[in-house]
């Protein structure tokens, strides 16, 4: 039961006075007469007392205090929910303060939790979840409890703001019962009473260090440093190029910005930082970077979703003009020279014909809690280096153009929420040539799964090929018996079976073929597995032109061994322009089934750009 | 605030008339207007009767022995003068009601003063206070002597209480003559009102009561938390929640009361008769009273 208002409460105050008034303030009044001699009398003729008596007298008493307290209990507006039918609208604040953590949960985590326990109460017969991000959606309407599990389940806290009026409208839109609905926002901002909404505060005992407004003026380095849950005593330290130069342990109180400065005389330097390593609830402000601002300036399209971080992280690099767009329609835009698309959808699949792009799934925001801030990957990666000119036919470096080293660099650089990249101008190179299927640039995408980049190509019947598998940790180009390599001259594009294989049982095969002038070996490279090439041991290292087959023979009975045969691609800095230095696998339909088909347009060596971009990896030095 | 005259011209013209009842004429002083049963001397003849020796020749009727041949005396009507006492409760409670009962008592006490000297009686006024009987006015004989005592009646003091009891059988001087003795009270008292009337029946007066009491005091109605303070003061109060049941006791108590006062009274031959002060004088006195017997 909830009061609608409490203060008709208050009424309740007035029971002592009436207790006073009838208990214990019995005042009699004096009445002046001839004589109470009669009276006096009369006693002897008053009826006996009735034991009732003082009921009876109290009677009056009780009722008016019956009536004091109802009426006070009315004036307080009870409500009681009834019965089953109980309409609820749940709004979960999806801003980036949001992601803040405490006690291994999220804040957002926890608002999905209590949402889940609501729709779980049997007064909730259906419920209206809105998550609340710059663009607030519904992601669930009028939804029976299981329903609305479900879509809880699949929420996510977004890294921009929060429109609360637009949440609001959404609410009044999506309602369509009598009445007001019952509408709970789950929050963690302070927000003054909004009429029939109930604010859910998610803030819990949290400690935030925060380092913020970092600046350097004549040789000193200095920043805001302020702790949000307590006072604190706050380490902080300097680097400057990845030196620690000065510590020093700012005094902060609770929500005061405190000032630290380090003079640390250093006027010229490629990056500085100021972080503090404390253990509080949300990691991604406890750096502060500030790197020299020297060079062009590299003109930035962000589109998608806000992202505070990695504005914030492009920012640091301090050379980014940025420019924020809901979503992308131009492809042949040319006033940008790096693309950053929050969500791989944002783009309408058609990439930019030039620049370089940066394009993140939106599966990958579910783990947006465990990532350190792009801003912070961004500067590892160093994302100037990468940039490319927008006239990419005069960039004569494959490295340059190729983003693969992007990914083993973002990669290295801890951040791997970055899945998907596309080539340079769209356009696969190959051996410093671009690449071209049916006269059209080929759209190719990577994916960064962690330990490799997978290369996905999109035919014309949007069927989702994987052509190969690039092994970051190693240089190698790891075959894997679903995929496929398109070269000049290959067989076939392959579809995949049914069921994607990336690993044998006993019994399968695998044929592969290898050009005529392939002159390299080729490493079987399994993983605890018993493999025959030709029949022949499973360390065989072909290199001989033709027609393979790998058959997998293992003498216990493990199924879905992993399998791979590995092309040291490292190897092929050297080869000439027009060889053809990868094997083609024929196409896989079924096991041991193959068709031989030839391209009508030749096709970039889709590996040779990835060696190619090992290449220039190999350049420009490892992390 | 001014107190209402006791009597006025009005008051005198409504008494003249009527005559104060006395029952008994066996006693009182010569030279009244009241006739005896006794045989007297006054001029006016009552009846005959034989002749003894030794009887006073000069009372033989002469024309019935030259009729008759016998002898026989005359026998003339016995006229006394009787001296009425009126007391008045002077207490405290007296003074209480609108109007006062204290005015009624006086009135009434006036009127039956006139009457008596209209009957060429004597009448004394005696207020009872505490446990004396003052003498207010002595012996009043004539209207003037009257008139002048009725100022001295307005300015009675009513207040404290008093013992009805020891007050009239303190007061022993009269004896020698025959009279009413009418004490007007509201008898709301524990004093010993009946030995009181006992001691005047022994000295052969003729008592009546006269009791003045207020409406409030006959049909009162009060309701709630009070504490009723009487007006004598002391612990004469009473505290109580009022009510119904309270009225209905004290409607009980007051006919009980009034019970007893008839029986006491009819059994010693006394008159009674109770009078409320908003009632109208004549009503009192040529109702009430004379059903009382008190006045013809």
């Amino acid at each position: 039961m909830k009061l609608l208002n409490p203060w008709g409460l208050l009424l309740m105050l007035s029971i002592p006075l009436l207790v006073w008034i009838y208990i214990l303030k019995r005042e009699y009044k004096q009445k002046n007469v001839g004589t109470a001699w009669l009276w006096r009398i009369s006693d002897r003729f008053l009826k006996k007392r009735n034991p009732l008596r003082l009921i009876t007298m109290l009677l009056a008493f009780i009722l008016q205090l019956s009536l004091l307290a109802l009426t006070a209990f009315g004036a307080a507006g009870p409500t009681l929910p009834l019965g089953s039918v109980s309409p609820q609208i749940v709004i979960i604040d999806a801003s980036a303060s949001m992601q803040t953590s405490s006690g291994g949960e999220t804040r957002f985590e926890r608002a999905v939790k209590q949402a889940e326990k609501l729709s779980q109460s049997p007064l909730c017969s259906s419920m209206t979840v809105i998550i609340a991000s710059d663009v607030p959606y519904s992601i669930v309407n009028d939804a029976s409890p299981a329903e609305v599990r479900e879509a809880l389940s699949g929420a996510s806290c977004s890294w921009g703001g929060c429109s609360v009026f637009e949440a609001l409208r959404l609410v009044h839109e999506t309602w369509s019962g009598i009445g007001s609905p019952r509408v709970i926002f789950y929050t963690d901002m302070d927000y003054a009473y909004v009429e029939n909404v109930d604010v859910v505060d998610m803030r819990a005992d949290e400690i935030n260090v925060a380092v913020t407004n970092p600046s350097h003026i004549a040789g000193t380095f200095r920043a805001d440093v302020t702790c949000f849950g307590e006072d604190r005593e706050v380490a902080v330290a300097l680097y400057v190029d990845g030196e620690l130069i000065d510590t020093q342990t700012v005094r902060c109180t609770d929500g005061q910005p405190a000032a630290a400065e380090f003079r640390a005389n250093i006027n010229v330097f490629g990056e500085a930082e100021i972080r503090t390593n404390e253990n509080d609830a949300l990691a991604a402000d406890d750096s502060a970077f500030l790197v020299s601002k020297t060079g062009d300036k590299v003109r930035v399209l962000i589109c998608g979703q806000d992202n505070m971080f990695l504005k914030a992280g492009l920012e640091a690099v301090g050379r980014c003009e940025i420019t924020e767009k809901e979503r992308y329609l131009n492809r042949y835009d040319g006033r940008y020279d790096l693309f950053v698309f929050t969500d791989i959808h944002d783009c309408d699949k058609d990439f930019p014909e030039r620049g370089n792009v940066l394009a993140f799934s939106s599966n990958d925001f579910k783990s947006a809690g465990r990532v350190t801030p792009f801003g912070v990957a961004l500067k590892h990666a160093k994302i100037e280096d990468k940039l490319m000119p927008s006239n990419h036919e005069e960039e004569t470096d494959p490295l340059m153009r190729g983003i693969g080293s992007l990914i083993e660099e973002v990669y290295v650089g801890e951040c791997n929420t970055v899945d998907a990249f596309y080539a340079s101008g769209g356009v696969i190179y190959y051996n410093g040539k671009p690449a071209y299927l049916n006269g059209k640039p080929e759209p190719l995408l990577f994916y960064n799964t962690g330990d490799t980049a997978l290369v996905r190509r999109v035919t014309p019947k949007n069927d989702r090929q994987y052509l190969f598998c690039f092994d970051v940790h190693n240089s190698n180009l790891v075959l894997t018996p679903a995929f496929l390599i398109i070269l000049e001259n290959m067989v076939d594009i392959a579809v995949p079976p049914p069921v994607e294989k990336t690993a044998f049982e006993v019994g399968d095969e695998v044929r592969f073929t290898l050009p005529s002038d392939y002159s390299l070996p080729c490493v079987i490279n399994p993983e605890g597995t018993e493999l025959q090439v030709n029949g022949l041991s499973p360390v065989c290292v072909p290199n001989e032109p033709g027609v393979w087959t790998l058959r997998y023979n293992r003498s216990d009975n493990i199924q879905n061994v992993p399998f791979a045969v590995t092309i040291p691609f490292a190897e092929y800095r050297n080869v000439s322009e027009d060889a053809v230095f990868m094997p083609a696998l024929v196409k896989i339909n079924e096991l041991g089934d193959t068709q031989n088909k030839t391209f009508e347009q030749p096709l970039a060596a889709v590996l040779l750009l990835l060696l190619m971009v090992e290449w220039g990896y190999c350049l420009h030095g490892r992390h | 605030m001014t107190m209402p005259r006791v009597i006025d011209q009005d008051f005198i013209a409504m008494l003249e008339g009527h005559d104060l009842s006395v029952k008994r004429l066996t006693t009182g002083l010569f030279g009244g207007n009241r006739r005896s049963k006794a045989y007297g001397s006054s001029a006016e003849f009552a009846d005959y009767r034989s002749y003894e020796p030794g009887d006073d020749l000069r009372r033989v009727d002469w024309n019935l022995y030259a009729r008759f041949g016998h002898l026989y005396l005359k026998l003339f009507v016995d006229e006394r003068q009787l001296h009425h006492r009126i007391y008045f409760d002077t207490s405290a409670s007296m003074d209480w009601g609108e109007p006062k009962k204290s005015h009624t008592a006086l009135r009434l006490g006036a009127a039956l003063g006139f009457l008596s000297v209209q009957a060429m009686d004597r009448v004394s006024f005696f207020a009872l206070s505490g446990t004396s009987c003052i003498d207010l006015c002595g012996t009043i004989i004539g209207r003037d002597a009257y008139f002048r005592a009725m100022d001295a009646l307005e300015g009675i003091p009513f207040r404290g209480d008093m013992d009805m009891g020891a007050a009239i059988m303190q007061n022993k001087e009269t004896a020698y003559a025959g009279g009413l003795s009418v004490i007007i009270s509201d008898f709301m008292t524990d004093s010993d009102w009946k030995g009181a009337v006992d001691s005047l029946l022994r000295q052969k007066r003729e008592v009546h009561l006269v009791r003045v009491l207020s409406r409030d005091e006959i049909d009162p109605d009060i309701k709630g938390l009070f504490v009723l303070r009487g007006a004598e003061g002391g612990s004469d109060d009473y505290r109580s929640e009022f009510g119904k049941p309270n009225m209905d006791a004290y409607r009980k108590a007051f006919d009980y009361v009034t019970k007893d006062m008839q029986s006491f009274c009819a059994s010693r031959g006394v008159g009674l008769f109770t009078v409320c002060t908003d009632e109208p004088i004549g009503q009192m006195l040529f109702e009430k009273a004379v059903s009382a017997g008190v006045i013809v």
